[in-house]
């Protein structure tokens, strides 16, 4: 049988041998080529290597299966490893050209190496295997615009649009073409109305400002930005987004803790955070921000309990010194918070935040006077933060200074328009005064800005019962 | 047999897909393309200089953003000079010389180390950029060095020795300062300085951070919070300026400061200064008269870009790309974030940055030194980007894994920019983790050079030989206090068109730049006239001129225009 076979075709003995070795050589390979051995991806953190052990011993006890290399494909993507990502993924899509998926996959990475073209041709690809997943449109014509094929793009995100009506990246990817090309009325006109069902997008807000400073609507324009300042695309991908579950490692997990914190979700995040303490008992940052999680929680003596010790041996810490007056200050002991909060001065005379605590503290003790010196230097040492603003005029209404109160509150709605509680503050101050008419503007206006603000039903009140009594 | 062996062994590894090993696991070679437009000269030259972050063990954010280069006349003999600012080490003993270099050019094509007669090689502290300008009006060049702790201003005397007098000048600053420039925000003939600084940061509040692949690594500005103001000081006279950031209204903005340029963005006749800020919004500040300025960059269109958010805003440089009359910005940002190019419209800036062609060409890599200069002397303006990362990623192009290739775009008609192949002008692309970048024509040829200077290692000097180079013009802008005109505006005719160009030395990213008015004229050989737009408004006509020559322009000397006013 051999013999009529390839190696009739090789005459010497020593060639035949090489091709038999050839032979056994490739039987023993497997069913394709391999994936790339964990181990050479240098030092791991033990999640990551265990995670890509298993996602590669699954490869390779069945290398035709697409899906396998695609799961390798995001377990490479999600902790960093993108080339090896990129193959994976390349592989995937060869052994299954029918998921679209790790094609998709595929695509973003390429655009992020600079690849457009191939990653606009594997979006037609995608395209043609899946018409209605929406996110596939818009990047295609987020990439299109990227090359200047505004037409084309334009196309890309109508399909986007018809795909998910509800979605972003239909409609303000349109208002990014108009704007392209100077169709700023046009930009305008889309931005609003999408806007009007989704008035929380601040990114759509941005783009409005900048249609609105072109048309020459500069205090429209002030506004939009102002709000829209901080706004980016953050539009919804599925199948982008399923990457993250195979994020592992420490920093994935200090991520996913101080995210829970952001949550509020503190015994969630303090759960997570005692298990990194416990796998970096040494790690004395880490200790810290555990402790800091505590105080807040509001849990202050079990943050006193791991930051007390921390400040024994190094009083100049001032991150747990912070920590320490915040959870003091969350207790209500404020006595405690404000020795914490002193010292966090002395230690950073001009950081923002210590100065903001000690004002707060102040307040709450009635000495208001130095609360509003101290609330001062926070708004000078961090001119971005609308809060020493806000609680300065609170501070001042309380002593009937309307007119300087009313000033703070503008100030604050300066650093941020939505501010609810400023345009409260101010109808306050109008209502004070006996300006009823200008309280109520500033009372639709916090309505609009912050809707559910919830001390608005109470400021009504308060306003619509002394402007009964004025009457 | 062996040989088919190892053949065979090389098959299998083919088709059973060999595993990837370490090292440079990034396409490096040479992508085909054109002839190069630079060579590297920097030690065949004679600079001997490396640059040391000072990392040991501990991740400090300064140890990945430095050193500075200037180039600049420092003896008043017709060629630049370059100093290059080292970083140092971070908790050295004080007084311990950060290790800056300064070196003579000489004029014969090489470089001579002077650094210690010079007096610049005892400065201490730990380094980041450098000014240049004639802040006392004798006609020479002193130099402003920046850095983590007190700024240094070394006043020269005229032969290239340099005395420190920052104290008596009463401009160390303080907190941690990156780029700087000489201006004169008023018009009172004095160079006044202004410091963009980065963030509020000491040893004590650095943390630990990792990168996406799990390795400690250097921190970004976000994780600690922490920006701060920027630093103006009015030159006085008499050797001492005052820091008026307070008063002037500079102090009502905070942001993590890296590049700067002074412009007059708005055409008003008054110099207005844009930050690049890194991770927070971008500053333009404008110029109300009297000293005082407010804020107005998310109004202007610069704060952020059509992508946003805030983005990683480093080096910056100011130009007209159009030949609209009016300076357009760039911004070089993070990988993944393109540049920023802002188009000039008079009222406002609009984001061209797709339009121009360089939305998806710039954002693979990390840019600090930049400039929009004319290196193949066209007439049109080119742009060079000098990049590195600042923080790991398992694909690596070098051994040093922040080290990228620089690029280098082509500028072409209507304004817009092509990539230059091989990749950053040169036979092989240069990969090390740069810095700043200086611009200026170090021999007098009519080719913009570039000094690179790349963090832990030896810095580029990018010697021009671009193929049939067009012909070009040269103008030495002087004013009437004999110095370089700083913030003088040129309007020059070539043939029927007219390049706006400007008198600057501060802009890219830590550096100092040529401040000689290079333009490129192609096939013209002759400008028929300079308008030079002082910095009091008053506009002086020059020339003609013939091509290929460096000229000097010195005010009074030309013909007044009419209608030109104080």
């Amino acid at each position: 049988m051999l013999a009529n076979g390839p190696l009739a075709m090789v005459s010497s003995p020593q060639a035949r041998a090489s091709f038999m070795l050839f032979v056994v050589l490739v039987a023993g390979c497997g069913r394709g080529p391999a994936p790339p051995d964990p181990a050479a991806l240098g030092e791991l953190d033990p999640a990551v290597r265990s995670l890509l052990d298993e996602l590669t011993a699954s490869v390779n006890a069945d290398r035709a299966d697409g899906g396998r290399w695609g799961r390798l494909a995001m377990g490479f993507e999600a902790n960093g490893f993108l080339v090896q990502a990129s193959d994976a993924y390349v592989r995937s899509v060869a052994l299954d050209d029918r998921d679209p998926r790790s094609r998709y996959r595929l695509a973003l990475l390429r655009a992020r190496r600079g690849e457009v073209g191939t990653a606009l041709a594997d979006l037609d690809r995608v395209i043609a295997l899946d018409p209605g997943y929406a996110p596939a449109r818009w990047r295609q014509g987020l990439w299109l615009l990227d090359r200047g094929d505004t037409d084309q793009a334009e196309a890309a995100f109508q399909a986007a649009a018809q795909a998910a009506p509800g979605d972003a990246g239909g409609p303000v990817g349109l208002a990014l073409v108009h704007l392209s090309k100077r169709h700023d009325a046009e930009a305008a006109k889309t931005l609003e109305t999408f806007l009007a069902a989704h008035p929380g997008d601040r990114y759509a807000l941005q783009l409005l400002g900048t249609a609105y400073r072109r048309l020459g609507r500069d205090a429209d324009a002030q506004f939009a930005l102002t709000v829209g300042a901080t706004g980016q695309p953050a539009w919804a991908d599925p199948w982008s987004d399923e990457v993250s579950q195979y994020r592992r490692g420490f920093p994935a997990m200090l991520k996913e803790a101080t995210q829970l914190g952001l949550e509020r979700r503190f015994d969630a995040a303090i759960t997570l955070l005692k298990k990194l303490v416990d796998l970096r008992p040494d790690d004395q940052p880490l200790r810290v921000y555990y402790g800091g999680m505590y105080a807040a929680a509001g849990r202050v003596a079990e943050a006193a309990a791991i930051l007390d010790p921390i400040l024994a041996a190094d009083p100049s810490q001032f991150d747990a010194t912070m920590h320490l007056a915040n959870g003091y200050l969350l207790a209500g002991d404020l006595d405690r918070s404000a020795l914490y909060a002193t010292r966090a001065l002395a230690l950073r005379p001009s950081n923002a935040d210590a100065a903001k605590l000690r004002g707060m503290v102040n307040w709450q003790q009635g000495r208001l006077r130095e609360a509003e010196e101290f609330l001062n230097a926070a708004a000078e040492a961090d001119p971005r933060d609308p809060m020493p603003h806000l609680w300065s005029g609170m501070i001042l209404g309380q002593q009937s200074r309307y007119l300087e109160a009313r000033r703070r509150f503008e100030l604050a709605l300066s650093k941020n328009p939505l501010l609810g509680d400023a345009l409260i503050g101010i109808a306050d101050t109008f209502a004070a005064t006996g300006a009823f008419a200008a309280a109520e503007t500033a009372l639709e206006r916090a309505e609009q800005a912050e809707p559910g603000n919830p001390k608005l039903a109470a400021a009504r009140q308060r306003i619509g019962t002394a402007a009964q009594r004025q009457r | 047999m062996r040989r088919a062996v190892v053949l065979i062994l090389a098959l299998t590894a083919a088709a059973c897909g060999a595993p990837a090993g370490r090292g440079p696991t990034a396409d490096t070679s040479a992508a085909p393309g054109g002839p190069a437009w630079f060579e590297e000269a920097a030690a065949s030259h004679g600079i001997t200089f490396v640059h040391h972050s000072g990392h040991e063990t501990r991740h400090l954010l300064p140890e990945i953003i430095g050193g500075g280069a200037a180039l600049f006349d420092m003896d008043g003999d017709g060629d630049l000079d370059l100093l290059l600012v080292q970083s140092g080490r971070l908790g050295a003993p004080a007084r311990t010389p950060a290790g800056h270099r300064l070196y003579r050019n000489r004029g014969d094509g090489m470089f001579e180390d002077v650094s210690e007669q010079s007096g610049v090689a005892t400065v201490s502290g730990y380094g980041m950029g450098v000014a240049t300008g004639d802040y006392d009006n004798d006609g020479d060049v002193d130099l402003y060095l920046t850095g983590f702790g007190a700024n240094r201003l070394l006043q020269n005397d005229g032969h290239g020795h340099f005395v420190d007098v920052t104290t008596a000048a009463a401009v160390a600053g303080s907190g941690w300062s990156t780029s700087a420039t000489f201006v004169d925000i008023d018009g009172d003939g004095r160079l006044d300085l202004f410091v963009a600084r980065y963030l509020a940061w000491s040893p004590e509040v650095e943390r630990e951070c990792y990168s996406l692949t799990g390795v400690v690594d250097y921190c970004s500005p976000k994780n600690y919070d922490a920006p701060t103001s920027d630093l103006l000081f009015h030159n006085d006279g008499h050797g001492t300026f005052t820091d008026i950031s307070r008063a002037a209204g500079i102090g009502a903005a905070i942001g993590n400061g890296l590049g700067v340029i002074a412009d007059d963005v708005n055409g008003d006749g008054r110099v207005d200064l844009f930050v690049a800020n890194d991770g927070t919004p971008n500053h333009l500040w404008i110029n109300q008269g009297n000293s005082r300025f407010a804020e107005s960059a998310l109004m202007s269109g610069v704060a952020i870009d059509q992508d946003g958010a805030p983005k990683a805003g480093m080096g910056v440089h100011a130009a007209d790309v159009d030949d609209d009359g009016d300076n357009d910005l760039i911004v070089m940002n993070l990988d993944t974030e393109s540049d920023s190019f802002f188009r000039n419209e008079g009222r406002f800036f609009a984001d061209a940055t797709t339009s121009v062609g360089l939305r998806i060409a710039s954002r693979r890599f990390t840019r600090f030194g930049t400039a929009l200069l004319d290196f193949n002397n066209d007439g049109r303006l080119d742009l060079y980007e000098a990049s590195g990362r600042v923080g790991l990623q398992a694909e690596t192009f070098a051994p040093d894994p922040y080290a990228e290739p620089n690029l280098l775009f082509r500028g072409v008609t209507g304004g817009g920019f092509e990539e230059v192949q091989p990749r950053g002008g040169t036979v092989q692309p240069l990969i090390a983790t740069s810095r700043a970048a200086a611009f200026g024509d170090v021999d007098n040829d009519g080719g913009i050079d570039i000094v690179v200077v790349n963090r832990d290692a030896a810095p580029y000097l990018l010697h021009n030989v671009v193929n049939g180079r067009g012909h070009w013009l040269m103008l030495r802008v002087i004013d009437s206090q004999g110095r370089d005109a700083l913030g003088a505006s040129l309007s020059i005719a070539v043939g029927a068109r007219t390049l706006r160009r400007d008198v600057r030395t501060g802009y890219s990213y830590l550096a100092a730049n040529d401040p000689r008015v290079h333009v490129g004229l192609g096939d013209v050989t002759r400008v028929e006239g300079v308008t030079v737009r002082w910095v009091d408004g008053t506009r002086e006509r020059f020339g003609p001129f013939e091509a290929d020559r460096i000229v000097e322009v010195r005010r009074g000397k030309g013909t007044p225009e009419t209608g030109s006013k104080p």
